[in-house]
């Protein structure tokens, strides 16, 4: 059974991540955009059992309202093999390369998109935040 | 579309948590896109995206042109150019 409860009117967002990465960025999120509802971290940890991380996520993600995603830290990483795995083929909308602007937006554009819509807006937004700094020292 | 010119007030300018205010208050106007610019400056940003505003780097003091283009425009510019002089939460 789930911990969580959601809000079926509200697309939910699943965060997987090999250790805590996950939890800090919700963490974070949270610290910039409040509670951020419907909003779940689960992180694979150094014991866990692989297969029994990869039941928990999917039960976890199919318990989540219509819509919603999962957002990965690394494409290939056993949290990603492992729902890949589970969803026996079944699409779902999700991303890989997790980080604290993807989140953002995804937890404010959720309001007004959900599903394949939300992950291909936040593929294009999160690699507009991956920005070298080096324009901001230039003399104008 | 209308336009108005605010100044953005607070301290640290427009970081994290006043801008996800911004967001915020622009995604609730959900049939009007809205966009701002810096004054004197060409690159149009998206108040609805959290990225695009941040990596508008607005700080203290620096005056924007907010725009609003669709359904209710004029309240949702209002909205938003009170948000905006009101310090967006801070």
């Amino acid at each position: 059974m789930s911990d969580y409860t959601f809000d079926p009117a509200l697309p939910g967002i699943l965060l997987l991540s090999h250790g805590p990465l996950c939890e800090a960025i919700l963490s974070s999120a949270r610290l910039i955009a409040g509670s951020c509802d419907n909003v779940a971290a689960l992180p694979l940890r150094e014991d866990d059992d692989v297969e029994a991380y990869g039941d928990k996520a999917m039960a976890l993600f199919k318990s989540m309202p219509e819509g919603s995603i999962v957002l990965f830290d690394l494409l290939g990483g056993t949290p990603f093999n492992q729902l890949m795995m589970k969803s026996g083929g079944e699409a779902f909308p999700g991303l890989c390369g997790m980080n604290l602007p993807m989140l953002l937006e995804a937890v404010s554009l959720r309001e007004v998109m959900n599903g394949d819509e939300l992950i291909d807006t936040l593929a294009d937004s999160a690699r507009e935040a991956v920005v070298n700094i080096r324009s901001f020292f230039e003399v104008s | 579309m209308v336009s108005q010119i605010v100044e953005v007030k607070n301290a640290s300018g427009l970081h994290a948590r006043p801008a996800n205010v911004f967001v915020k208050e622009a995604l609730s106007h959900k049939g009007c896109k809205i966009t701002f610019k810096k004054e004197g400056e060409d690159r149009v940003f998206q108040a609805r995206s959290m990225v695009s505003v941040l990596q508008a780097v607005v700080k203290c003091g620096t005056r924007i042109e907010i725009f609003a283009e669709g359904e209710d425009e004029e309240a949702a510019l209002q909205a938003m150019v009170e948000a905006v002089a009101s310090g967006l939460g801070e």
